[in-house]
């Protein structure tokens, strides 16, 4: 699921939208909402997992959006500028989580892999994308947001780098260690 | 290409990311190498699992939490003034809480000029704004000042400048801009509002927006800088919004 925006001058329309925040106008954060908001709601969703706390993420990103729209320069793509505030709403959330899921015994990770352990013990009747749902979840979080962007979200490396805030470099690392982890993962299922 | 190809290598290879060189490289090892070829086959199949996954729907209402709790809609939308402005927040219910809270803030301003922030009355509860600024009460540029040295003893106007920056990161701050004026060598940031979320003071171009007599001002956040003048004072004001 690529998202992508079709507009005559994304750079000139973000400012504007930027600009008539600024000054009031209240159908410009209106706006923002209907372009973005499926795009923050499903980042969310990828990076939580869960569709409630998606939605708590996603109004979080957006008031946020709504306080800070009035300085937004055009220096990044808006929708960058988004993705950014939406990926650090979810972070430590995520984080917290992601400790959790470091501390869980082995075990339980090869079972999720392990064919032999029955079908009971390794959700053999799942779906398949709950499955990878589900792998997806169990991913470091730097990890998981580097793929989710890229498999799910559909952005460029440049893109990448550019809402993390880190090297070009380290997001192929990421990208290539978080799809080799959920390839172990799902050895066999896919 | 002497072992197996790294996982990142074959990771660019499903994106067709890597230079031709590199590929042809990665392509000859593939050839005589079954496990880089069974890891890129599980790769491959990673990411078009990941791709295929459908785009989820935000709830129905998910629309309206976020305008209520930004204060952009709700039921009170049709006293809904500009995000920008600082008396928004005093706007933002029914009429009859509009007149208390106008009653309210003039009452607040007057006394604030009339007594001053060290209470001293100056004779006149009149704000009297002079059509041109004195000689000897130029305006000043914030931003051509000197940087206060780490020991300087905290005036107003490196007060307003760290409760500007203190106010970034509250969750509770709503309003923009506030109400600024020059007294006895420092400025000062008088209490309509308060808060300067996200922007640093930065004085700007002389000129712009100048106030006419008895006007007072309030900033909202505005990215044409304001000249006030208040009695003998003269403030210039911009809100310069930090990088993106």
């Amino acid at each position: 699921m690529a998202v992508a925006l079709a507009e005559a001058n994304p750079a000139a329309d973000d400012r504007d939208l930027a600009l008539r925040h600024r000054y009031g106008d209240a159908t410009a954060f209106d706006e923002v909402y209907q372009r973005y908001g499926e795009m923050v709601f499903n980042i969310a969703l990828r990076l939580a997992g869960d569709r409630e706390e998606a939605a708590d993420l996603t109004q979080e990103t957006f008031l946020r959006i709504y306080r800070h729209l009035a300085g937004f320069r055009g220096r990044s793509s808006l929708k960058t500028w988004i993705y950014r505030i939406a990926v650090n709403c979810c972070r430590s959330r995520l984080r917290r989580r992601d400790w959790n899921v470091r501390r869980e015994p082995p075990e339980r990770l090869a079972e999720l892999v392990d064919g032999r352990a029955g079908p009971e013990s390794r959700a053999a009747t799942r779906e398949l994308r709950e499955q990878l749902e589900g792998a997806v979840r169990r991913l470091p979080v730097p990890f998981r947001e580097a793929v989710v962007l890229r498999d799910v979200q559909g952005l460029s490396y440049d893109e990448i780098a550019r809402v993390l805030g880190v090297r070009i470099g380290t997001v192929r690392s990421r990208i290539a260690r978080g799809r080799e982890r959920l390839r172990l993962l799902l050895e066999g299922e896919l | 290409m002497s072992g197996h190809a790294s996982i990142e290598r074959l990771s660019l290879y499903v994106d067709a990311a890597l230079a031709p060189a590199e590929r042809r490289r990665v392509e000859s090892h593939l050839e005589g190498c079954a496990d880089c070829r069974h890891r890129l086959d599980g790769l491959r199949r990673v990411v078009a699992r990941l791709e295929e996954l459908p785009a989820a729907t935000p709830p129905a209402d998910m629309a309206v939490r976020i305008r209520r709790s930004a204060g952009v809609l709700g039921e009170r939308r049709e006293w809904h003034q500009p995000a920008g402005l600082p008396w928004r927040g005093l706007l933002a219910g029914p009429p009859l809480v509009h007149v208390f809270a106008v009653v309210l803030a003039l009452g607040a301003i007057v006394y604030l000029f009339a007594f001053g922030v060290s209470g001293q009355r100056q004779g006149s509860t009149r704000i009297v704004l002079p059509a041109a600024a004195p000689a000897e009460a130029p305006a000043r540029r914030i931003a051509e000042a000197p940087p206060p040295a780490a020991a300087e003893p905290l005036t107003a106007e490196r007060a307003t400048l760290a409760s500007a920056a203190k106010d970034a990161g509250s969750p509770s701050r709503r309003l923009l801009g506030g109400v600024f004026y020059r007294q006895d060598g420092v400025w000062v940031e008088q209490g309509l509002t308060a808060r300067l979320p996200d922007e640093r003071l930065e004085l700007s171009r002389t000129g712009a927006g100048e106030l006419g007599d008895g006007e007072l001002a309030e900033l909202a956040g505005l990215d044409a800088p304001l000249r006030l003048r208040v009695g003998d004072r003269v403030v210039e004001i911009a809100f310069v919004p930090p990088a993106d």
